[in-house]
């Protein structure tokens, strides 16, 4: 059965920037979100039943800020190209990116785990951010048209944080794991 | 002499054993022959591969991307999420 990663801006934020006098629970969802970016580059061309999906919205805003490469030749516009830099080719690349069909990044995500849980196998909702879980039962009570109170059990896929996934992850890919951590020691 | 700074179209990280065509007489041509690789295509009018053998930690090249390409990538992530 396929598993279907959807993934919050958090894992991009916590696996590339340096948080100055970061906590040990910062520093373990670093290494976390690091371990599965990794993950991703490891899998991505072996046939994985692993699926991971961001949305539009969250590359976009990632994309927004990385200085756009082109040729600008000033004397034909119509010449002048601009491209993502490398950094957001190589991610994007690693990556089904969806369009969550709003302009919330929290919101498209939410959108796109519900959508995607609804068809293929076990999804599961990836952020670091504390109430997530939080938002997530807010988002189903201000769209749901019955009165009903939303609980955890209502919500379609499980939502996990980083830390949680490479726990998961761990488990069950032991050969991959071990590629990943030679890797990262240098061996290979 | 201004040197032009070589865009790509796409860049992506590959294992080698799974290239076909065009892409893999490049890699075989670099006596490259399985492993996990950077491989960058540039769009003219028939695709170039450039294809880079990726020792030790992935994460390392893909950061390494961000600085030939003189992002600050503290900055820029900050920027992006903060609402």
């Amino acid at each position: 059965m396929s598993l279907v990663l959807v993934f919050c801006h958090t894992l991009f934020n916590d696996a590339f920037r340096n948080y100055p006098g970061a906590t040990s629970l910062k520093l373990k969802e670093q290494k976390s979100a690091q371990f599965i970016i990794r993950y991703l580059i490891e899998t991505k061309d072996d046939n994985s039943k692993t699926i991971a999906i961001t949305s539009e919205q969250v590359m976009e805003s990632l994309e927004s800020n990385f200085p756009r490469q082109g040729i600008n030749l000033n004397f034909n516009e119509s010449d002048t190209r601009f491209r993502p830099a490398q950094m957001i080719l190589a991610l994007r690349n690693l990556l089904i990116v969806v369009d969550g069909g709003i302009k919330n990044i929290g919101e498209s995500i939410t959108i796109i785990s519900d959508i995607v849980s609804s068809r293929i196998g076990t999804t599961k909702l990836i952020s670091n951010m504390s109430n997530k879980k939080r938002d997530i039962i807010e988002f189903y009570q201000k769209y749901s048209q019955s009165s009903k109170k939303i609980k955890d059990e209502d919500i379609p896929f499980e939502v996990m944080t980083t830390c949680e996934l490479e726990d998961y992850l761990r488990q069950g890919n032991q050969l991959i794991c071990e590629t990943i951590d030679k890797r990262v020691r240098g061996e290979l | 002499m201004v040197t032009e700074k070589k865009l790509y179209d796409d860049v992506q990280f590959v294992k080698i054993e799974n290239l076909k065509g065009r892409a893999k007489e490049v890699a075989v041509t670099q006596g490259l022959t399985n492993g996990l690789a950077l491989m960058k295509i540039s769009i003219n009018s028939l695709p170039e591969y450039e294809i880079t053998p990726v020792k030790g930690d992935p994460l390392k090249v893909l950061m390494n991307l961000a600085k030939e390409d003189n992002i600050d990538l503290d900055n820029a992530l900050l920027k992006s999420f903060t609402p």
